[in-house]
């Protein structure tokens, strides 16, 4: 199958990469679980909720979105037509009392497109102790409008995003996220991903690189980096 | 003021001519506007030259029409430093799947080289 591709993709595939579920334990000693999200509610809950913790000046190219109903738009055909992985603590109250931020973003694997917390505060402590709280997110999805991507994922160019809060950047745990993702990405079949990041937000360029993706595009104001996965 | 509009000949541009022409006729504006030669938009410039004069007369609204020959940004900045255009309008951003907003090498030109005010509508 010979597809036309909108865009250039380094010659050399890259991988392999883990796949989820994991474990992880980040460089500050908290046990993460990564893993691939169902697309019941209580997942769309609980990524709306990390979404809506996102301080508005750490919004990346207009993601995501700020307002509670404008993340839910926007995040619902993510979850129901893409590839999607996110981490949470294995101890679900651990989240909260990680409420001292990190000043420091700007560490190779604070990586991620946006994502301060400043706003970290009770109500990420939910009462309910049962309910998953995600602390980050990486999604891929498909350059079409049709259904059905899955069924043919080859045959597809896979935009990738993701998004760490503030309190776990700098751990390593955006490295992590992403490579499960590209692992995820490869054992469904996906070969081709891109991503646009703005030029001036190097901890994410360096993240991005070091995976293994290389810059393809860099004549607007966000650079345009692909990977090309090698097929399981 | 003076307004000059440039327009590329997409589905954006044809946004940022309606929302032009409403701010114009609100505030009492001339409005010129500019089809630029944008090489891969969905558009000629003849095309868009007539769908520019068909949305001006709708909206009853009176402006000259110049279709700018050359490299778009350039061609755009150029006319409105020569002819001292008060505020320079154009049309521009694009959204990828994941609903990233990108903004194009014309804008990014005219926002840089413009000596005036710029508004970018998307």
């Amino acid at each position: 199958m010979n597809v036309e591709r909108s865009r250039r993709y380094p010659d050399e595939p890259a991988g392999p990469f883990p796949t989820p579920p994991a474990t992880h334990t980040d460089a500050e000693g908290r046990d993460l679980a990564i893993e691939r999200v169902a697309t019941d509610g209580a997942v769309h809950d609980s990524l709306t909720r990390m979404y809506d913790r996102f301080n508005p000046a750490d919004r990346a190219q207009g993601i995501p979105p700020t307002g509670e109903a404008q993340i839910r738009d926007w995040l619902d055909p993510l979850i129901d037509t893409g590839v999607n992985v996110a981490v949470r603590p294995l101890e679900p109250t651990a989240s909260a009392t990680a409420g001292q931020t990190t000043p420091d973003a700007s560490t190779p694997d604070a990586a991620t497109d946006a994502d301060r917390n400043d706003d970290a505060d009770a109500d990420a402590t939910s009462a309910d102790t049962g309910s998953i709280e995600y602390v980050g997110h990486a999604v891929l999805v498909p350059d079409t409008d049709e259904s059905g991507a899955l069924d043919d994922p080859g045959r597809y160019e896979w935009e990738l995003a993701i998004f760490v809060l503030q309190e776990y950047q700098g751990a390593g745990v955006g490295t992590a996220l992403l490579e499960h993702l590209l692992g995820e990405a490869t054992a469904v079949g996906i070969e081709h991903v891109w991503l646009t990041v703005e030029r001036w937000n190097s901890p994410a360029i360096s993240l991005y690189e070091s995976t293994g993706f290389e810059s393809v595009g860099t004549e607007r104001f966000d650079i345009e980096m692909s990977i090309q996965l090698d097929p399981a | 003021m003076n307004v000059l509009l440039g327009l590329g000949g997409t589905d954006e541009s044809i946004q940022a001519l309606e929302a032009t022409i409403d701010r114009a006729s609100a505030v009492g504006d001339e409005l010129v506007v500019a089809i630029l030669d944008k090489a891969d938009a969905p558009r000629s410039p003849a095309e868009m030259r007539s769908e520019t004069a068909a949305t001006l007369e709708a909206a009853g609204f009176d402006a000259d029409i110049r279709e700018l020959e050359g490299d778009p940004g350039p061609a755009l900045v150029e006319l409105a430093e020569r002819e001292g255009f008060d505020h320079v309008v154009i049309g521009g951003g694009t959204e990828t799947p994941m609903g990233k907003i990108r903004l194009g090498p014309i804008t990014e030109f005219v926002l840089l080289n413009a000596s005036m005010p710029v508004t970018l509508i998307r």
